[in-house]
């Protein structure tokens, strides 16, 4: 089996790089965040009979990610889940839920970094400040 | 302009097996538009990676669906086994490949059988469930669980199963082979059946790439990909591999695809029982995941690929453990055959992807 | 039928029209079940389920939902009290019909989406069956000359030998009538369908109660149908159609669990089809009929 290849991209990259997988027919398969320290990491995963390629891209906080939707149409779910775990918005993808996609009790709550939640974690120390 | 009525489908409806809501724009009887939402059951499972090390973890995976739940398992400890680079003994991989074929057989009854009832054939959807209850007996027999197995784990399985106990299975499962026929005839030849199924959610083949849906629902569409062919773990052992495939395209080709990867299921535990290798059933894994190690690992589920992605950072707790169910992937192009159908037909459209939400929310 | 004839059968269909409808439900149902390897509920299981459902708070969206039901029932009783006391055949089938438009009345009444597509279903069955259901006098009128049910206890041979294909034809339409697979398409026994429970998806405790015990007693009103094809003078005639009709219930049984539900499109036109077939060439056989047997129309 050929060893899945992890490649580090940065944000300009991405729109030349979904084209060229489109093109050849590469088969969208998975986006996901993780938390790197301050940044998130967002991983795209394109496969073609067994070969798997998977682009790395370091978002900071509050920037806006150009949609893989608008190219990979079955992708607007991962971006709405990643916006509602991560706080990392895509622009322009196609579907929206605006946060409202998981219902989830505290905002962000993969990222603790992300704006969302350091407003979060603002307003509720207000609330303590008031209350307490 | 005729009328438009909102119909909420869902999250609780008798004939949907799992929490989805669809806001249906309705024009006499007839589908406009359809809205999804899901979240309903989301519990936060790949956060709790955090806090359960890397070898409890797998406990967690196999509860993320009742049906999947030896799946989930077998993708997580093969992810894993990629990450640590652990070298797996044989007869582990073939006794995990066994309870896999058995988890499909199991879980494409369990939807025969929901497909059944969500037509009206109240009495077919008994028999397919009875059927499946002989699959649970080989579980309970080996296993323990009927549902929830816990007999995979990183480095090879829990469980062994002796040799008196693997050709009771094939006796189980060539006795069964009979009855299924019976059923499945009635599937694809019934008129009453064939009026429900033929013609419902047509996904053309260039859709469903454009959809990158996976599966049984792309294999009814004509492509031919399944993971098995590439032939890791224990299905390296296996002769020849084809994936079942259908031209139609629609609902009763996606019950073909199905209904015939049953037999497929059988024939394969019949040849890997027959090729069983000897030796131990786990390997010992010491040590943590790497720090910045990453692998990505895929798996034919029954409901289609299903895509791991693993992360370490050089303690016992992964940084990031991500399950893409394959669900997830096929959500897109249900909503695609949504537009424009029947009302009847909607629970046929939804139950033809084989949904698994609480995989998808995990 | 006279005013005191009237009464008597009011009495008794009342009270053993119910029990007769729930004994048939129970035999239903746990015959359904051993059809489909289980076993099923106790005989009186329907009993138990409408006095569970009768001791429940009322939970309905309006007054009026109630008031709708309760005069579909009123009806239903009326319309099988005249059909046992021998009376006019129309009368019946309008009274019926009168019953099944207030159940369809009050799941509109509810304003719900599924109850009122489920209404809108019951109408279009409504369509599918009505035509049979309606034709069906007519031929009575053909083969015996009046629209009272109790001309058949003068008659020298049963209807069946006469209008074999109108049985026919209302045999097909009864499964319609009696909600079973495949036409179960408004209100199935089972919640399994897309519209929820369909035209009862609003109807609860005590408004279910009474939807549930309407339809026993329209249960034994639609056999009854079936069983005046096989009455005439002699004495075990009474017997024999009453065997008959327990036999049709059972192939219903049988039906309901060998075939998928249809859509609406295909319940209509081939109800339609099935009727103009059945009382075309029925109206064909009446004319052989009198023309060489009884000498000229």
């Amino acid at each position: 089996m050929q060893a899945p290849a992890f490649t580090e991209i940065t944000l300009d990259q991405l729109a030349g790089k979904l084209s060229s997988y489109k093109e050849d027919g590469w088969r969208f398969a998975n986006l996901c965040g993780t938390t790197a320290g301050n940044m998130v990491e967002i991983l795209i995963s394109f496969t073609l009979d067994e070969k798997i390629d998977n682009l790395l891209l370091f978002v900071e906080k509050g920037v806006k990610v150009p949609a893989v939707s608008k190219i990979f149409p079955s992708a607007f779910l991962y971006e709405n889940e990643t916006f509602d775990l991560y706080g990392v918005k895509f622009d322009g993808t196609i579907l929206d839920f605006d946060g409202r996609f998981y219902i989830t009790s505290v905002p962000t709550p993969m990222n603790p970094h992300s704006l969302a939640a350091e407003e979060y974690l603002a307003s509720s120390s207000d609330e303590e400040a008031n209350n307490g | 302009m005729a009328d438009r009525t909102i119909v909420p489908f869902g999250p609780h409806h008798p004939v949907l097996p799992e929490p989805l809501h669809l806001d249906l724009v309705i024009e006499d009887e007839r589908v406009v538009e359809a809205i999804p939402q899901i979240g309903f059951v989301h519990r936060g499972l790949e956060k709790l990676v955090e806090k359960r090390d890397f070898k409890s973890y797998v406990y967690i995976t196999e509860r993320i669906c009742g049906i999947c739940a030896f799946g989930h398992s077998l993708g997580y400890s093969e992810t894993v086994e990629a990450l640590m680079e652990v070298e797996v003994p044989p007869r582990a991989q073939a006794l995990r490949v066994i309870w896999h074929e058995l988890s499909r057989t199991h879980s494409h009854l369990l939807w025969l059988g929901l497909l059944a009832d969500a037509f009206g054939f109240e009495n077919l959807f008994m028999q397919c469930w009875r059927l499946r209850e002989r699959v649970l007996d080989i579980f309970e027999r080996t296993t323990g669980g009927r549902v929830i197995l816990s007999a995979c784990n990183v480095g090879g399985v829990n469980h062994d199963i002796a040799d008196e106990d693997l050709q009771g299975i094939v006796l189980v499962l060539e006795g069964m082979i009979g009855e299924y026929k019976t059923l499945l005839k009635t599937f694809m030849k019934d008129r009453s059946v064939a009026n429900r199924l033929r013609g419902v959610g047509v996904l053309t083949k260039e859709e469903a790439i454009g959809f990158g849906v996976v599966g049984p629902f792309a294999r009814a569409s004509g492509i031919a990909e399944d993971i098995r062919t590439f032939g890791h773990g224990g299905y390296g052992l296996l002769g020849s591999f084809e994936p079942v495939t259908a031209d139609e395209c629609d609902g009763y080709a996606r019950c073909k695809v199905r209904g015939d990867e049953v037999f497929q299921s059988i024939d394969i535990i019949k040849e890997i029982i027959q090729k069983m290798p000897e030796g131990e059933i786990m390997t010992k894994v010491k040590g943590s995941p790497a720090a910045g190690a990453r692998a990505v690992w895929q798996l034919e589920q029954p409901r289609g690929e299903c895509f791991y992605y693993a992360k370490g950072n050089g303690t016992k707790f992964l940084e990031r453990f991500r399950i893409r169910t394959p669900t997830f992937m096929n959500l897109g192009g249900m909503v695609h055959t949504l537009q424009g159908c029947d009302l009847a037909d909607v629970p046929l459209n939804v139950l033809t992807i084989d949904p698994c939400i609480s995989c998808s929310e995990r | 039928m006279t005013p005191l004839s009237f009464v008597i059968a009011l009495v008794a269909f009342t009270v053993f029209g119910a029990v007769f409808g729930c004994l048939i439900a129970g035999v239903d149902r746990i015959i359904t079940a051993r059809m489909q390897g289980r076993v099923g509920p106790p005989l009186l299981q329907p009993y138990y389920d409408v006095r569970k459902l009768l001791a429940k708070e009322n939970r309905s969206l309006n007054g009026f939902m109630g008031y709708y039901l309760v005069l579909s029932l009123i009806f239903a009783i009326l319309s099988g009290a005249i059909f046992f006391a021998g009376g006019n055949l129309l009368l019946v089938v309008f009274l019926i019909g009168l019953s099944t438009l207030l159940f369809i009345v009050a799941a509109y009444s509810s304003r719900s989406p599924y109850a009122e597509i489920g209404a809108g279903r019951e109408i279009i069955q409504v369509l599918a069956y009505e035509p049979m259901i309606l034709l069906m006098p007519v031929f009575f009128f053909f083969a015996t000359g009046s629209f009272n049910v109790s001309a058949i206890f003068s008659l020298q041979y049963p209807l069946i030998v006469i209008l074999p294909l109108v049985f026919a034809g209302l045999l097909f339409i009864i499964t319609i009538k009696l909600r079973k697979s495949p036409f179960d398409l408004s209100y199935s026994h089972h919640a399994h369908q897309e519209l929820v429970k369909g035209i009862s998806t609003e109807m609860t405790g005590r408004n279910l109660a009474i939807v549930e015990i309407t339809h026993w007693y329209e249960n034994v009103l639609f056999l009854g149908y079936v069983g005046i094809f096989f009455v005439w003078v002699h004495p075990v005639a009474l017997v024999i159609a009453v065997v008959v009709a327990l036999a049709v219930y059972f192939l219903e049984i049988v039906i309901d669990n060998t075939f998928a539900r249809v859509k609406w499109q295909s319940m209509l036109g081939w109800s339609w089809a099935v009727t103009l077939v059945c009382t075309v060439s029925n109206l064909v056989l009446l004319t052989v009929i009198i023309r060489f047997f009884a000498g000229g129309l």
